[in-house]
């Protein structure tokens, strides 16, 4: 059949290559971490956050973690960084419970039914609740950082956000993708 | 005296050369602990409506997927691929629990899971991008030749026990599924080689990679190997008759050369085509047990593949033609064959249910030729023959995200044997997202290959008169498996994972003494993560065979009862890797007629270092114990074993501009 040697193999290569790839091409191909992506939304979207009800601890953003995952392994770094004069704070809680001094509440992937029992635990305590797995917004999450494609996208749920009594300034709205409870 | 203090004097210079190397191994600037760390800082500093535009490197997202699915499955990563130091495809599979890996020769391998393992081990169904490598005319698959650019290679997807109800015939004790990466993924040049001792003489290879305006991304590869040469061994082989002295040099090395491409378009939104292909020459030297004792195989093939998919939340739609060509010509046989496959697939969900079905239509074409030596033919010399295919499935959702039911069946018609039918039932609880415990019970079969059915074997021994002559049954049935198995999985803490798999596999021999074979066994595998720069996994495998020929039993052995694997993956320091695998299985008291197997020991080292990200070397050791030996039964070739192997490589990757 067809006489197969190294030389051929390269010259073929090299006119697949010629043919295939005309001229030249500036591919953008840097890419980053899903995770470190999804840390930085959230760090920036912090600043464009207001609690409504908690003055408290108005020095400190809490950050509440009790089921880690490879989201809030990474959100750990994020722990002594400011936003707008505020230090962030991280804790790692035993029960959904504890939640009371929390302004951020990390949510990890849940059956809809858990998800749903969850969040109905923490209801009217002004807190952020935040994911990053697709559909959570839909299903009461309210910010949540889904990969879509090969691009990480900001979801709010409003309606969820109001009942927490919580506001995001119009930039942060104007890029996110706004949903409501189905 | 003076002697004695200049003697001093140059220990203490030696041992400051040794500290200060030592040191200069281990003082590289400590970074933030990875790279990770490094993005996230950086990261930190871009405004929202920058991080909107950046792309995320893609992990595959499979290890979710594996974790709740109703079947021992186990996957190879890139990473492990480039940390075992391996170059060899065959070689990778001594890190899945439950294969098990025969080096026969240099060049020739047996692989196999749960049952017999022979060169044709001929119930693994090995795909690579969906392009079977199984071979039809002897069943197993030519390990030889089937290679790709190894660092293009996303994972390798191996599923232990029967899969015939989606994959089809010949899946009977497993799958392994080789998926190399999508095109987006190499769009850089690469550039890569290696040189060694032992095990391979050199490896070297180049892949363009690149966007294609508008369209996707595309690559184009190439690459050469050469293997070294093994050693005789110190085994009774019956027919090695002291021509082959026991650690001399053995006539098993080899040579390849290999090209191909990859383009991946985005057609629409959710929708990919992938049009692929790979041409490759090959030769290798191996030793026969009969004359001619010395032999060589030429090879050379080709495929092309095209596949179309498209997603959406509920439904997917694939489609997949394939073509291959193979040509293998040794001094006692000449084989060409054509491969034409169509594939289509469709899955749906609604409700409760995911709805899954395809039909499939392959055309293989072959042409042998006995050779001058007449020893072994084909008759029909040359044969074309259809396989038609269905298959449905269906996953019920019985308890919301708990409890799923998954019921089907494949049915197919071949020119051989039939109509052939291969229902599964499977049953997945997840006990809580930490916990999974699944169960299965399934029929696969095996069909004869057209060695089994037309071969002709002239066996003439010098010290004999004439020759006896050996014809297979044309009318031979399929082999069938009725398997159960049991499974569990536990994610214990955030950083170990237990995976346990049982199984009883009931083989149906519709061979000349009516046998029955019962394999049985477990496989249990563990990792755990002590920290981002350190971690390890280990597995234990127990598989037992009893075979009975009318009702007598029978030593059927060709797999060892115990093995071991443990790997160790540590960055000694940000830019340094040390990555250990050991391997070990127990004796095999082999047939009659076969030489017995001692147990081995394998230990491997690689030393990594990466100074930059662009820029990749290591150096791995193979077989550090220099342990020789024979690791699988076979009657036909003289094995040969690999002693300790030494490999230097470097791979560099940048952009072109």
């Amino acid at each position: 059949m067809i006489p197969l040697n190294l030389r051929t193999i390269l010259i073929s290569v090299l006119f697949l290559y010629c043919y295939l790839f005309p001229g030249s091409v500036y591919p953008d191909t840097q890419t980053y971490d899903e995770y470190a992506i999804k840390t930085a939304f959230l760090f920036r979207s912090l600043h464009y956050v207001e609690w409504n009800s908690k003055n408290a601890n108005n020095k400190l953003i809490v950050i509440c973690v009790i089921e880690p995952d490879s989201f809030s392994k990474t959100i750990q770094s994020l722990s002594q960084r400011t936003v707008s004069g505020r230090v962030i704070a991280l804790r790692n809680l035993e029960s959904y419970t504890d939640v009371d001094e929390c302004d951020v509440l990390h949510i990890p992937m849940k059956s809809s039914s858990l998800l749903q029992q969850l969040l109905k635990t923490i209801e009217n305590r002004n807190i952020l609740t935040i994911s990053d797995h697709l559909g959570y917004a839909k299903n009461g999450v309210i910010l949540n950082f889904p990969l879509e494609g090969q691009k990480v996208s900001i979801e709010v749920n409003i309606d969820a956000a109001n009942r927490q009594n919580i506001k995001f300034s119009a930039k942060l709205l104007r890029i996110a993708n706004i949903v409501g409870n189905k | 005296m003076r002697s004695n203090s200049a003697s001093l004097a140059l220990k203490f210079r030696l041992n400051l050369l040794i500290v200060a190397l030592a040191f200069g191994v281990f003082s590289f600037p400590c970074q933030s602990n990875d790279e990770t760390q490094q993005q996230l800082t950086q990261l930190l500093q871009l405004d929202i409506n920058e991080l909107m535009d950046l792309k995320v490197t893609l992990p595959s997202r499979h290890e979710e997927r594996q974790f709740d699915s109703a079947a021992a499955v186990y996957v190879i990563t890139q990473e492990d691929i480039r940390r075992s130091g391996i170059t060899e495809i065959p070689e990778l599979f001594r890190m899945v629990p439950g294969l098990h890996v025969g080096q026969i020769d240099n060049n020739t391998w047996a692989i196999s899971s749960r049952s017999n393992l022979s060169r044709f081990s001929n119930t693994m169904l090995v795909l690579l991008d969906g392009r079977t490598l199984y071979n039809p005319l002897f069943g197993g698959v030519y390990w030889d030749v089937q290679d790709t650019l190894i660092q293009d290679i996303e994972r390798i997807e191996v599923i232990r026990g029967p899969g015939g109800s989606l994959w089809g015939a010949n899946a009977v004790d497993g799958i392994i599924n080789i998926i190399s990466k999508s095109a987006n993924k190499t769009a850089e040049t690469m550039l890569y080689g290696g040189i060694g001792d032992g095990d391979q003489h050199y490896e070297a290879g180049i892949r363009l990679g690149s966007q294609l305006k508008n369209i996707g991304h595309g690559r184009v590869y190439a690459k050469a190997r050469e293997s070294d040469q093994g050693v005789y061994l110190d085994t009774d082989q019956s027919t090695n008759d002291g021509f082959f002295n026991p650690g001399n040099d053995a006539y098993d090395d080899g040579n390849q050369q290999q090209a191909g491409f990859r383009m991946d378009f985005d057609v629409a939104t959710n929708s990919l085509l992938t049009v692929q292909g790979d041409v490759y020459s090959a030769e290798y030297h191996n030793i026969r047990v009969t004359q001619p004792r010395e032999n060589t195989v030429d090879a050379k093939g080709g495929n092309i593949i095209i596949n179309w998919n498209q997603q959406s939340a509920i439904s997917s739609i694939n489609f997949k033609f394939f073509y291959d060509y193979t040509e293998r010509v040794d001094l006692v046989f000449e084989e060409q064959q054509d491969i034409y496959d169509f594939d289509f697939q469709h899955s749906r969900s609604f409700e409760r249910h995911t709805l899954t079905w395809g039909l499939g239509y392959r055309h293989t074409a072959d042409d042998t030729m006995k050779t001058d030596t007449g020893i072994f033919a084909l008759n029909p010399a040359s044969l074309s023959d259809d396989l038609y295919s269905a298959f449905i499935q269906d996953q019920i959702e019985l308890e919301e995200d708990q409890l799923f039911l998954t019921i089907g069946s494949k049915f197919e018609h071949n020119d051989f044997t039939g109509e052939e039918y291969q229902p599964t039932l499977r049953l997945l609880w997840k006990q809580s997202p930490q916990a999974t415990l699944w169960g299965s019970v399934t029929r696969a079969v095996r069909t004869p290959t057209r060695a089994e059915l037309n071969a002709e074997l002239v066996f003439c021994d010098p010290g004999l008169p004439g020759c006896v002559q050996s014809i297979s049954d044309p009318d031979k049935k399929s082999e069938s498996v009725i398997a159960s198995e049991i499974g569990y999985r536990s994610q214990l803490t955030s950083n170990a994972l237990l995976d346990l798999a049982l199984f009883n596999n009931n083989y149906h021999d519709t061979d000349e003494a009516g046998g029955a074979t019962n394999t049985y066994g477990f496989e249990i595998l563990s990792k755990y993560i002590f920290s981002d720069d350190w971690r390890i996994e280990g597995s234990y495998t127990y598989h037992r065979g009893e075979k009975q020929n009318n009702g007598t039993e029978v030593n059927n052995n060709t797999i060892p009862k115990n093995t071991f694997h443990f790997r160790s993956y540590w960055n000694i320091r940000p830019q340094w890797e040390l990555d250990a695998l050991f391997y070990y299985a127990s004796a095999i008291d082999a047939p009659v007629a076969a030489p017995d197997l001692e147990d081995m020991t394998r230990i491997d080292l690689r030393l990594g270092w990466n100074p930059y990200k662009a820029l990749r070397t290591a150096l791995s050791v193979t077989n550090l114990l220099d342990d020789i030996h024979g690791e699988a039964l076979e009657l036909q070739r003289i094995n040969t074993g690999t002693g300790r192997g030494i490999f230097l490589s470097m791979a560099y990757s940048f952009e072109r501009k």
